[in-house]
């Protein structure tokens, strides 16, 4: 499977401290006279966000961000400030700039969606970044070298070479393709055109892969400065309220497209299996057919999954659907011991469960035949499981999974489920609902 | 008093067996623990003269066939119960037996008139001895049971696993079911066994043996038959229910094996049971709780041919209907707060 694995470069302290033994294995990096200039004249702008614990005064983890005012706004990513958003009381923020000063920040607008926030410096009187007009238009040519800036391992300010290699493809959020290096600490810091101006922020790499390098385009932290701000005092209840509201409004608009974007089939057999139009997700796919010793049923999966998921914190992450189909055809089982075998490979697990943050789930589970229109195929016999649980913190999100086993056959059958994170009931039904109806026998 | 035919003192145990038997020819016996007795009883709490056992005064014509013969407590402090009718007695006609409780012994006395049952069939003589058929006999019954229960569970275990299997052929996948399995019950027969034999006089191997194969094959028929319910009838894992049927089942279990032991005190010793069973299904409730909330949930429906559906298909619309149901119930356990080892039924709605 062709899965990006996406890892977010916020740097957690107690991680810090191995990546800067390693460090002596590295040779610094020859920097280009351009990013020597850039360096110098973006030094003073940029920011060490760090988090700390309140009883302890010590750090719980560090990012980056940016200036955007004289008077001390800047902006850094969502996930840097996520402890102290969510436990305001447990977690506090400072900033260190570039010359050493310190002082204390204030949140006053978050973007879960595109992982940004605004925060509030203790005192004015700052140089500041503009935006690069072209970044901001989307205009960008591929190729242009990028420059991105942050503290990484909270070894010191550091600036990165890379190329623009345009907006991440399959993918409902937007964000720049930066083929360049990015690391643990940079989260939340500027990545600069030529023009010393920002092009996107830091947000997170892909790990298991060179150089591939993500970015959150200028113009959603432009507008987040106009947003508006939090109530104050900030509390955990209003962090959540907000990302609730925020959550709700892009799931609404995403299950709209979804189903806009329709179905397709997909053959399976003597079933007729839909796959999403919409080209958001990656898919692979798997089968048994090699496997020694030789299998007794072939069983053919394919697994397609947005790969789009939000940070809300260090341990809830939201906003993802996954499709995948199993395909099962008996060699020389019989009929038991293939349905046995349709439900071992048919395990709807519960990857989001987190007691903290979701309910236990509940689950109902019946047969089902969707009535067929006189010109299709017709429809095959469903055993189909629904299984749902609440955010705790996020009133009217759940997580949903469902999966639907053809029940006609001895010898053949699909199996199909479908995963849905942070989705209000009324979508996730909805979308289930015509997935189902969309699952017929072949003509 | 000397056309008086003897009759007998036995002194039992608790399980009912004879201790000590003693014949009484002269028509009147004492028991007590004084060495003046006839028949002398180790037992703190009987008097050194505590009863008296003797054929009524020689007062009529009509005694001379079958005198009675008459029991008398001698006025002691601990008194004499009656076993039969379950009461303090200070004086009892003998019939064909009486059994009394003196102190902590038992005491039976029975006349030589006492009818006692036709021999038991050795195995081997069954069909040729003038003697009680086999079928009434316990230890060949038992036998037999026995070894049909073994056979049928191990069938079921065997087929059953054959019918699950799904990848090549492996010996070691039917060894569980057919041969370690059933030497873990023999072993548990086994225990029962010994622990029959030391209380009573015989350890009832077999009478064991079919006892702990008939209860797992209860226990192995109500597996089938939870799993056959969840897929015929599309109930959301009844298989959770199992493991509290279990313990019931384990209860009866223990009951029947105590009955060959005790088979006097059911009542007590089913309170007890009952009640050990309640405890464990409590904390086994309990420890489930906390386990499907700590752990990721993982379902899987169980599912057999399709031929064995039994409940007729519903529309999606009506599927959805029944999804949406949830909602309410997820918003009113959203309020609540997580909790990780609540001891509530509440959790097998």
């Amino acid at each position: 499977m062709r899965f990006i694995v996406l890892c977010f470069i916020i740097a957690a302290t107690f991680l810090s401290a191995g990546f800067a033994s390693a460090q002596m294995l590295l040779s610094a990096p020859s920097l280009s006279s351009s990013a020597e200039a850039i360096y110098r004249d973006a030094k003073p702008r940029l920011l060490q966000i760090r988090t700390l614990l309140n009883s302890a005064s010590q750090k719980s983890s560090t990012g980056s961000g940016f200036l955007v005012s004289a008077d001390g706004l800047a902006i850094t990513n969502y996930h840097v400030v996520s402890q102290h958003a969510m436990e305001p009381q447990t977690y506090r923020m400072e900033y260190v700039s570039a010359d050493g000063t310190r002082g204390r920040l204030a949140l006053l607008a978050f973007d879960v969606i595109n992982d940004l926030a605004l925060v509030q410096l203790d005192k004015g009187g700052w140089s500041h970044f503009e935006f690069d007009a072209r970044a901001v238009a989307g205009n960008l040519p591929r190729g242009e070298r990028l420059f991105s800036l942050g503290n990484p391992l909270d070894i010191g300010f550091a600036v990165m070479e890379g190329n623009y290699s345009g907006l991440v493809e399959r993918s409902y959020s937007e964000r720049i393709h930066l083929s360049g290096p990015m690391n643990p600490g940079m989260s939340g810091g500027p990545t600069l055109a030529g023009s010393s101006r920002i092009a996107g922020v830091n947000v997170a790499k892909a790990v298991f892969a060179e150089q591939v390098s993500f970015l959150v385009p200028a113009k959603y932290a432009a507008a987040l400065i106009t947003r508006p701000r939090l109530p104050a005092p900030l509390t955990g209840k209003v962090t959540r309220a907000e990302i609730t509201r925020q959550v709700t409004e892009w799931q609404a608009a995403l299950y709209k497209a979804l189903e806009s974007k329709g179905f397709r089939p997909t053959p399976n057999g003597p079933y007729q299996v839909p796959e999403s139009a919409a080209d958001w997700f990656t898919c692979g796919a798997r089968t048994n057919a090699d496997a020694k010793p030789a299998p007794r049923a072939r069983a053919d999966s394919s697994s397609c999954s947005m790969q789009n998921w939000l940070f809300l914190a260090g341990d809830l992450f939201t906003g993802n659907i996954r499709i995948s189909r199993n395909h099962f055809k008996s060699i020389d089982l019989n009929s038991f011991q293939f349905a046995n075998f349709v439900s071992q490979n048919s395990r709807l697990a519960g990857d989001d469960t987190n007691v903290k943050r979701h309910t236990t789930p509940a689950c109902h589970e019946d047969v089902v035949v969707a009535a067929t229109e006189p010109a299709k195929a017709g429809h095959p016999r469903l055993r189909v499981i629904w299984c749902a649980n609440a955010y705790r913190d996020l009133p009217g999100l759940f997580n949903v999974q469902m999966m639907a086993i053809t029940q006609d056959r001895n010898d053949e059958a699909v199996a199909m489920t479908l995963s849905m994170s942070g989705a209000s009931y009324e979508n996730a039904t909805r979308f289930a609902k015509r997935l189902l109806t969309e699952l017929t026998f072949a003509p | 008093m000397n056309s008086s035919a003897p009759f007998w003192i036995e002194v039992l145990s608790h399980s009912g067996s004879v201790i000590a038997r003693h014949r009484v020819t002269a028509g009147a016996a004492t028991i007590g623990r004084g060495y003046t007795n006839d028949v002398v009883i180790d037992d703190a709490f009987v008097a050194p003269a505590h009863l008296r056992i003797a054929y009524a005064a020689d007062d009529g014509a009509e005694m001379a066939q079958n005198p009675p013969l008459w029991l008398d407590d001698l006025d002691t402090g601990n008194g004499t119960f009656d076993l039969s009718s379950q009461s303090n007695i200070t004086r009892v006609q003998v019939g064909d037996e009486a059994t009394v409780r003196i102190g902590h012994t038992h005491v039976r006395i029975r006349r030589s008139s006492f009818d006692v049952a036709p021999a038991l069939a050795l195995p081997q003589q069954a069909s040729s001895a003038p003697v009680v058929p086999a079928a009434s006999s316990s230890a060949v019954g038992y036998g037999t049971a026995a070894l049909a229960m073994i056979a049928l569970f191990i069938a079921a275990i065997e087929v059953s696993t054959w019918l699950s299997q799904t990848g090549e052929f492996k010996l070691a996948a039917y060894l569980p079911g057919g041969v370690i399995l059933p030497l873990m019950v023999l072993g548990w027969a086994g225990i029962w066994t010994l622990l029959t034999r030391l209380v009573t006089s015989n350890g009832q191997f077999f009478r064991h043996v079919a006892i702990a194969f008939a209860f797992m094959l209860v226990l192995f028929a109500f597996d089938i038959a939870f799993d056959f319910v969840g897929y015929a009838f599309a109930w959301t894992s009844p298989q959770k229910w199992l493991p509290l049927l279990a313990w019931v089942i384990f209860g009866a279990l223990c009951f029947a094996h105590i009955r060959a032991i005790a088979p006097k005190h059911n009542r007590l010793v089913g309170g007890i049971l009952g009640a050990l069973v309640v405890i464990a299904i409590g904390v086994h409730v309990s420890l489930r709780a906390e386990a499907e909330r700590v752990q990721t949930q993982r379902i899987s429906a169980k599912l057999m041919p399709p031929f064995l559906q039994m409940k007729s298909p519903v529309d999606p619309d009506a599927f959805f209907k029944g999804a949406l149901a949830l909602k309410p119930k997820l918003d009113e356990e959203r309020k609540k707060e997580p909790t990780t080892s609540a001891f509530s039924l509440a959790d097998f709605d």
